[in-house]
């Protein structure tokens, strides 16, 4: 095939692609915020990347450094047990020695 | 025989204590103590023995939910007993245990009666890489816009970390679909090949059509759009359009370089 019809067709299909698509969702992530502190024992979430900590280690239960994904807005509002909060950024309580 | 004695702290030590608890038959290795009262180790032993199986075997369940609910408890255990003592853990690493799992179920002989079982191994394992791979924010549909003219043909499309390709000969997507969504339809017949990513936070899947895994596989080496497109071979009927298209869907492309 003739290069400058080849780039031609590989630029149509980019367009014939993009119109196919229309616009993605990428929303699932915004609608959750990673709340500190209020996941049972094992039972945080994770994203991990190269060696972080991930899913189902915490040893505590609302261990500080752990997280969980909960819908967004209702991780500063969250009732736990004895005054404690969920939080936006990791909290120092309840972390295993 | 007797080994050189440098007790549990030293290599034979160590040595004697992993064989000791992967072999049930196995003697208690001697230097583990007794209990104050003179009580033997023998069922102190045991019990970690178990627990050792029971824990690794645990880990393989949560790692591979699928294949443990297509055979069924029994048949599981059964399998996962024999390869957690022929494939103890290298790391401690718990996220990556079982890598090599699909491989030893296509040698597994009560296997053979499942023969989409490694493979579905295979997707689940890939599913966990993408779960662990590092995140990286999917390059936004505004990039491919960009792409224009001759720059579209020589642009290279970065894959995102957490993409992997499974390619089986069986409809290994569909088998995984219909059991998490409870669905008794027939299934297709022939292979199928599975894209997997994780854009944000959740793995996600998605069938591909004819030649569109070469097509992913090419640009994950490095090779060119048009380039990647050729490898993919038109004659197959692979559509470059409809991969592209599934390509932005699936946020699996974290840059554009032209």
């Amino acid at each position: 095939m003739n290069k400058t019809v080849q780039a031609v067709a590989v630029a149509g299909a980019v367009s014939a692609a993009l119109a196919m698509t229309g616009v993605v969702d990428t929303a699932s992530a915004q609608e959750r915020e990673k709340c500190y502190g209020v996941s049972l024992a094992g039972q945080n979430d994770c994203a991990a990347g190269e060696g972080t900590s991930c899913a189902g280690t915490s040893t505590v239960d609302y261990q500080g450094n752990a997280w969980k994904l909960v819908p967004k807005g209702t991780c500063l509002t969250m009732e736990l047990p004895d005054d404690r909060k969920g939080s936006l950024e990791p909290l120092d309580r309840d972390n295993p020695a | 025989m007797s080994a050189p004695r440098d007790g549990l702290d030293g290599r034979h030590g160590q040595d004697a204590f992993v064989s000791a608890l992967l072999e049930p038959e196995a003697a208690v290795p001697d230097d583990i103590a007794p209990l104050r009262d003179g009580t033997p180790a023998n069922k102190r032993f045991t019990v970690y023995r178990n627990n050792v199986v029971l824990s690794l075997t645990d880990n393989l369940r949560a790692a591979f939910p699928t294949v443990a609910a297509l055979v069924g408890d029994a048949f599981f255990n059964a399998m996962a007993g024999v390869y957690v003592r022929e494939h103890p853990p290298t790391t401690p690493l718990m996220m990556d245990y079982g890598s090599d799992f699909a491989i030893f179920i296509e040698g597994f002989p009560p296997s053979a009666s499942v023969p989409y079982l490694a493979d579905m191994a295979r997707l689940e394992d890939a599913r966990r890489q993408a779960y662990h791979a590092a995140d990286a924010v999917p390059a936004p549909q505004a990039a491919f816009q960009r792409l224009q003219g001759a720059d579209a043909e020589v642009a290279r499309l970065v894959l995102h970390p957490a993409v992997r390709l499974i390619s089986s000969r069986f409809p290994v997507f569909s088998i995984w679909q219909r059991h998490h969504d409870d669905d008794a339809r027939a299934l297709p017949d022939g292979g199928e090949d599975v894209l997997v990513v994780r854009p944000q936070l959740d793995v996600e899947m998605y069938l591909l059509g004819a030649g569109e895994a070469r097509f992913i596989a090419a640009l994950g080496q490095g090779k060119r759009l048009g380039e990647a497109a050729r490898d993919a071979g038109p004659n197959d009927g692979f559509d470059l359009a409809a991969a592209i298209a599934r390509l932005i869907r699936a946020q699996a492309v974290s840059a554009i370089e032209v």
